[in-house]
Order: C-alpha cells, then structure tokens, then sequence
C-alpha cells in the first residue's frame, strides 16, 4: 500500500513537472511575440564599441568593467538625458540644470526642479566629469556617474518621481525599447530597469569632455596667449617670483583645474564647525572636520558657469577674487592655502583674462552633445 | 566492517592533508611596512590636537604628505628586490590617536622567504617617475596628484596646518610647505635584518617625527612668525625640510 502511494506521488510529480514545463515555454513565447515587436527584420544586436578620445594631457578615464562605452549606449544616454519623460510631470530632464550653452550648469544659484521648487545647492557644470574619480554631487555622496544618476529622478526638489514608474513609462515607450535593446542587448521590455537608465546617461556624460579652450591650443602650440593671460596665468600658477601668488593652482590642478576634493574654502563665517548650515561633505562622512567642506568645482568654462561656490553666492568672478584675496573666514578646516592675497586692478583683470581661455566653445557648441529632440 | 572504517579513516586523512598542503601553497608571504607619524612624543592627529613647538609656538596640522621610490629589499648577498617603484604616505585621513596607533600599511608581496638584511628607498619622487606626469597613469595612482605643472614635477613632500605664533590659543597662522625637485630625491638604507618565512606577514615599523621635519632644535627650526609657506621657492627652506624627512624617517 505504502509503495503505491508513493508511487502515485512520483507520477503527480512528474504531471507537476510537466505543466510546468509547458507553462514556463508559454511564458517564454508569449515574451518573444512581445520583443519580436520591438525589433525590426531579424536585426542582430551587438552594441558598436565606442573609443573614447581622451585627451593626451588628461589623466586616464575610469570606465567600469561593467559599462563599456558603445554607440547606441552613449546615444540613448544623451535621449534620456534630455527627456523630461524622467520627472513626475513630464518638465523636468538632467538638462534643465545642466545646459550646454552654460558648461552643462544652469546659471542659477540654487536649481529649480518640477512645480517651480528650489535645490539646496546650484547645479555643478558637466564638463569632464567622467574623470571625477573620488564621488560626485558637491558632496561625493556618489561613488560613480552610475550611482548619481539614479539621484535626481526621487528628489523631490529635482524630478521627484519614482523609478517603478519612469521603467514602466520607459517599458510602454514606442521608442524605448527599441533604443534599451540595441544598447544592451536586452531581449525583453521589462529588462529596461532605472540601472539601465543610469548605465545610458552615464556613458552619454563620460564623452563630455571638455579640452579644446585656448588653454589647450596654447599647451598643443596651436595658439599664444596674449600678455594678460599670460600674466594671469603666471599668477594663477604662482609661477613667477616676481608676480602676486594666487594659490588657485593647489586646488584647481590642471589639465582638469581641480584637483577632484574637498575643500572648506572659507566662505561660510561660523563659531564652531558643527554650525555649517549646509554641512556639505560632513553630511555624508559624518567626520566634523568634514563640515562646511564642499567639492573643488572645475574652473574650465568658468565664464559661463556663474554664479559660484555651491550656493551661487558670487555672480561674478571678480566678486570671486575679491573673496579669496580677503583669506576666507577662519575655521579649524579652513584649507590654509586659502590665504590673504594682495592684488592689484591689474592683477585681477589678467587672472580673469586667463581664466576666460578655458573656455571651450567647441565643447558647448557640440552637436554630440546636444538636444536630440531638436535635431 | 573494520576495513571499512580503515579504509575510511585513511580516506578522511587523505582528504585533510591534501587541504592542508593546497592551504600552505595558497599562504603569501607578505612585508607589512607600517608607518606612523608623531609630533614629538605625541602622535600626530590631524585638526584636533595642538602640538607644542619651539618659542612658545604651537601647531595643528591638517596634512602631512610624502612620496617613497624605488622601495627595495636587499638581501643577504647584496642584491636589491624591487618592491614599489612609487608610493605615497598620506597622513591627512589620521583623524584620531587609535588610527595614528594603527599606522598607514604599505603591503608588499611576493618577496621570496629568505634573509634579507635592509630596506632601500627613496625619498620623494625618483627622477624617472618626476619627468612624467599625472596624464601617465589611470587613477588611483599616487602620481595621479600632487603635480606642479609650473614646475614640471610632483610635490614630494606636503606639510599643512595653522601656528599658534602668540601663544594666545588661536590658530591663524596658515602653514603651506610644498616642496619638490629632483635634486631633493635621496635614497636611504635602513639596515635590518629580518627572515621572512614561508606563509608569513612580518611587520616593519617605520616612524617619522614630524617636528623634527620641522626644526632641528630650539636655535634652528622654520619660524612661523616669519615664515608660513614654501612652494619650493627658498632653497633654504625645501632643502631644511626634505633633509629633516631623510633623518626623521627611521626604521624600528
């Protein structure tokens, strides 16, 4: 009696096995239909690797293991990139703080997201920013361009989505799906997940590279500076013992003119650093020496990335120097290389001439860099 | 029955000495070169703590920085094993006495067991490595910072704090020494000997007293009521400081 129940139950196991079986290779088929919907006669998808051309005086870009730079990978960054599909109502894209004709900043003090609400902090421009190694956000809270890109589309102050529902509009998308399988290879819509999404942006945003200012034609002797840059830039470098030293260099390490840390700067006037009221770097260390510290913001398109530091607290360079001639407010992190300056009229008038030639109009002007929903 | 247990027995004996040979041939030998730094007898903690200095002077420090070349091993017959080319002994994350207790470890493997009888390397940036530039090397690298471009070569050595020059308990004094170039870079030995054995970690303890970098003694030492930086512009300056680092940096 006992051997026949059991083995009834072998042959009510097999019978399971089996419909599940046929279950699994219903499922299975139904997804193809779907995904043979989305793909166009056969079309083979193999992503078209993308040689990055760095620049020779650069330090060497790291590029994860895991997202290889292709075509179709960086082409569907720079869509997403500018789809305000992203934001909860549809007018909010990375863009809208991050705009070319502005070095990728948005010329404002503090950045204003969906429904009209203010940032905390201004938007920091893109220019080269798949060299930024050591964290981004003023803060480092990120460790990769993959991680921040996963940020904006849940703060409420920049897209305030969620990412359920940015996959499902991007999965239900008529164009998506076409544009995530070419780049990745997926074979079904629902693979398009928001780690897909920020692997896209995040190849798009490693070819803004920013090396073609008169700086750099300058270093490649295709080009002179004039006498005032020259002196400024003698004084920017602390160069010449016979010139005003301005201490930027420290920081603001060339070619990418920072130096990728952070700094307390000495723009904030506090008795004590727990009083920072915006705790930058401290806020994600949880180190005190940490607060009031905040990212050494590239100088190339200075020009147009204004107004400066985090809080956009200076609209104009000159206000800048002024600052960082008076030695900044004392505190027991203030970077002492931020010290008393004396300049002259003169002295500020070339330091800004130099800083003006890292401005890079063939790096705003891009036409790979650009808007595709206006193309 | 009881072959069957032998048999088992021998089986489970061979299994288990078998593990533990791959175990022994898995075990590296590594050299743990161990760095502390001090301020006197003090250890050297960044921000918090203010140091006693000569005059009446006292300082904090908020970074304290060098490079080491060419890090070799000697052995018993003389010859050299390099170990690093280039490595960078960073002080800045030293935040509180337990972590200045705990060292920076600067981790060498692959060194053969053996006798060796020194350490040999150079102090700073070797002239090879000081003619090229961060554009070099993929980050992280130690050489991916630290370059002067005005003066085509790395900062050797970075010392950063604020004086105390009135003994009034504040701290305004901005210290910046940066000092670097090619006639600074000197190697030095430091004569130990040591065996390394198979599968072992041995630790060395190095130790540099940053206020020695800083004065010699009381009638000679960097005055920070006359001097507050040095971008490696007064000789008399970069040279005191990387001839202080040659001697402060010893083995124990």
């Amino acid at each position: 009696m006992a051997s026949k129940t059991q083995q009834l139950n072998l042959f009510e196991v097999c019978c399971l096995l089996f419909l599940c079986l046929c279950g699994g290779i219903f499922m299975v088929s139904a997804t193809r239909v779907l995904d043979d919907a989305d793909r166009k006669n056969g079309d083979v998808c193999s992503p078209t690797p993308y040689t990055l051309q760095e620049p020779a005086h650069f330090v060497k870009m790291l590029i994860p293991a895991d997202n290889p730079l292709t075509e179709e990978g960086i082409e569907l960054g720079r869509q997403l990139f500018y789809d305000p599909l992203l934001s909860m109502n549809g007018a909010v894209s990375c863009a809208s703080c991050h705009l070319p004709q502005l070095g990728f900043g948005d010329g404002k003090a503090f950045s204003i997201g969906v429904n009209g609400q203010e940032g905390p902090r201004s938007s920091l421009p893109l220019a080269n920013v798949g060299y930024y190694y050591k964290g981004l956000f003023w803060d480092g809270r990120s460790k990769s361009l993959e991680d921040q890109a996963l940020i904006p589309v849940r703060e409420p102050h920049e897209m305030n989505s969620d990412w359920s529902l940015v996959e499902l509009k991007l999965r239900n998308h008529p164009k998506y799906p076409e544009l995530f399988r070419k780049a990745f290879s997926i074979t079904d819509r629902k693979e398009i997940t928001r780690f897909l999404v920020a692997k896209a942006i995040a190849q798009f945003e490693r070819t803004l590279i920013s090396a073609n200012a008169k700086y750099d034609q300058v270093l490649a002797g295709k080009a002179t500076y004039t006498a005032s840059e020259e002196r400024g830039r003698k004084i920017f470098f602390d160069a010449s013992d016979d010139l005003p030293k301005s201490e930027c260099g420290h920081c603001h390490l060339d070619p990418l003119f920072t130096n990728l840390d952070f700094q307390n700067n000495g723009i904030q006037q506090v008795t004590s650093l727990e009083d920072f009221p915006d705790k930058g770097r401290g806020k994600i260390t949880k180190i005190i020496y940490d607060n009031g510290k905040f990212r050494v913001p590239t100088l190339r398109n200075i020009e147009l990335t204004a107004p400066y530091m985090h809080d956009g607290r200076f609209e104009t360079l000159e206000a800048v120097l002024d600052h960082y001639a008076s030695g900044g407010h004392l505190a027991d992190n203030l970077n002492p290389n931020v010290r008393q300056l004396n300049f002259s009229k003169q002295d500020k008038i070339d330091l800004i001439a130099f800083l003006k030639t890292l401005t890079d109009t063939s790096f705003v002007q891009n036409p790979a860099f650009a808007n595709p929903f206006n193309e | 029955m009881m072959k069957k247990i032998f048999f088992l027995a021998a089986s489970f004996a061979l299994l288990l000495a078998a593990t533990c040979k791959e175990d022994d041939d898995f075990a590296k030998e590594v050299v743990d070169m161990n760095f502390k730094s001090t301020f006197g007898d003090a250890p050297l903690v960044m921000y918090e703590s203010a140091y006693p200095y000569e005059a009446g002077m006292s300082v904090k420090l908020q970074l304290f920085q060098f490079y080491l070349s060419n890090i070799s091993v000697q052995r018993e017959d003389g010859s050299l094993v390099l170990q690093k080319d280039i490595a960078l002994i960073n002080f800045k994350d030293i935040l509180t006495p337990s972590a200045a207790t705990e060292g920076i470890s600067l981790n060498m493997e692959g060194l053969a067991p053996g006798h060796y009888k020194a350490i040999r390397m150079g102090i700073g940036v070797a002239p090879n490595l000081n003619s090229t530039n961060p554009a070099n090397y993929t980050p992280p690298h130690p050489l991916d910072d630290n370059y002067w471009s005005a003066a085509t070569g790395y900062v050797f050595i970075k010392i950063e704090g604020n004086a105390d020059t009135t003994g009034n308990g504040q701290f305004p004094a901005k210290l910046t020494f940066h000092t670097g170039a090619n006639e600074l870079y000197k190697e030095k030995t430091f004569d130990k000997h040591f065996e390394l054995k198979k599968g072992q970690t041995l630790q060395l303890k190095f130790s540099v007293d940053l206020k020695k970098v800083l004065s010699k003694g009381p009638g000679d030492f960097l005055d920070f009521r006359q001097i507050t930086q040095d971008h490696s512009n007064n000789p008399e300056v970069y040279t005191f400081i990387a001839d202080n680092l040659y001697n402060a940096l010893v083995l124990e």
